[in-house]
């Protein structure tokens, strides 16, 4: 699977590696991906990486292929067969629950409505919809001069199953690869955890930059790679528990996300054109 | 974990690529595996190494329109290519990693092990390759 290919772009909520169904959804060019593991374009952010080496690839991306078409990555060439905004085919992928919420992203007056309805949902797919969505859009309210606080309620929910172990059903799996059935679902399960941390990490890095005090937990990916070294479900479960929770609670708990909830709606009241709310 | 005992002796590596040729390696790129493998510099980036899976549906997922090549590791060693096994990968890269896949990253580390694991990849290591793009012609073959 291509790295740099739509399957691995924050802006696609529908997949991620080997999950996922079997077309993709851009939630920028509003086009559904039909072979998402063979496009890109050049707006491309990666989900597989912390937000700082996102940033890095992004230059080279953005350098080497056009913002406004989807191209194929071998051959250059933008082909029409690759993607599609036709009602009929619209109509037949919302019949997917997860692609019903990750189409309205954007559409809909709120895009927090639409994480939130993600959010909701039972299973990986859903919550890999509501991560990779939810980087986006808490970047795009960094750019546009927001607080790290934008991302505070997507924090907040991340944080309370980061230590589950996702579901990830065997209808969920686009491919094994190279490994067996189980293993896959392993690996998966994996990359979905790190996923969740991944996003806190972003807004703990918006945070550091904003001299917020959850800032200081910095570098927890790495922390949880070093010490659990291996795919092992439990024990990153259980290094998460003792020390990335408590890591961050220490700085922000549940009584000061609340506080900083009342703030955030009281500002976006003040002044309804905040990136509180929307994008 | 991979479907079947793959032997270096008689199982041939495959990559997916473009129709007219496998893209060439330069030897005296930068060698770090944790890069090549998560592709950090994107495409036209300079490695010597070629990315190369056990298995043919790997290979031809990442070829989509373009064409699934093979190679053996005997025939490339024969031509100065050395053979970083999956298991070799694997082995290094725990922690922040040790020799040429040694990284400032822990979780980068682990991502690029993910992904050798679920492609069943292997890399030809062309640090040694004088001619690479003769190299390449004579030891890939399409499949």
């Amino acid at each position: 699977m291509n790295l740099h290919s739509c399957q691995n772009c924050w802006f696609n909520g529908l997949q991620y590696g080997a999950l996922g169904i079997a077309v993709g959804y851009c939630s920028v060019h509003k086009k559904i991906l039909n072979i998402a593991d063979g496009t890109t374009c050049g707006l491309h952010l990666r989900k597989d990486l912390p937000l700082y080496r996102v940033k890095q690839v992004a230059v080279h991306h953005s350098d080497k292929y056009p913002e406004n078409m989807i191209i194929r990555i071998i051959s250059g060439i933008e082909d029409k067969r690759d993607i599609s905004s036709d009602d009929k085919d619209l109509l037949s992928l919302r019949q997917d629950a997860v692609a019903d919420a990750a189409l309205d992203f954007g559409l809909l007056g709120s895009k927090i409505e639409s994480l939130a309805q993600l959010k909701a949902m039972p299973g990986a797919r859903a919550e890999v919809a509501m991560l990779s969505l939810a980087r986006g859009y808490i970047s795009n309210c960094i750019e546009r001069n927001g607080k790290w606080t934008s991302g505070l309620h997507l924090y907040w929910w991340t944080r309370s199953r980061l230590t589950d172990i996702p579901d990830v059903g065997v209808r969920d799996i686009r491919a094994v690869g190279a490994t067996q059935l189980a293993r896959q679902q392993i690996l998966i399960a994996w990359s979905v955890v790190m996923l969740r941390l991944t996003l806190i990490d972003d807004v703990v890095e918006y945070a550091a930059i904003q001299d917020d005090p959850i800032g200081k937990a910095k570098g927890l990916l790495d922390r949880a790679a070093e010490s659990t070294q291996t795919f092992n479900l439990r024990s990153l479960s259980k290094w998460l528990k003792a020390e990335a929770i408590p890591s961050i609670d220490s700085r922000l708990s549940y009584t000061r996300y609340v506080e900083l909830s009342q703030e955030l709606h009281k500002e976006s009241m003040d002044m309804p054109n905040v990136c509180v709310d929307d994008v | 974990m991979t479907t079947k005992n793959w032997k270096p002796s008689k199982d041939p590596l495959f990559r997916g690529d473009r129709k007219s040729g496998v893209n060439v390696p330069k030897a005296n790129a930068d060698d770090s595996i944790v890069r090549h493998i998560l592709f950090l510099e994107g495409p036209g980036r300079e490695t010597p190494y070629l990315s190369t899976t056990e298995e043919y549906d790997v290979a031809e997922y990442f070829a989509q329109s373009g064409t699934v090549w093979k190679t053996f590791v005997n025939d490339a060693k024969k031509e100065g290519v050395s053979h970083i096994s999956r298991a070799e990968l694997l082995s290094l890269m725990k922690g922040n990693g040790k020799g040429n896949a040694k990284w400032s990253s822990a979780f980068e580390v682990m991502q690029a092990r993910r992904y050798v694991e679920q492609w069943g990849e292997h890399l030809p290591d062309f640090r040694q390759v004088v001619n690479p793009i003769e190299t390449v012609k004579k030891i890939f073959k399409k499949s």
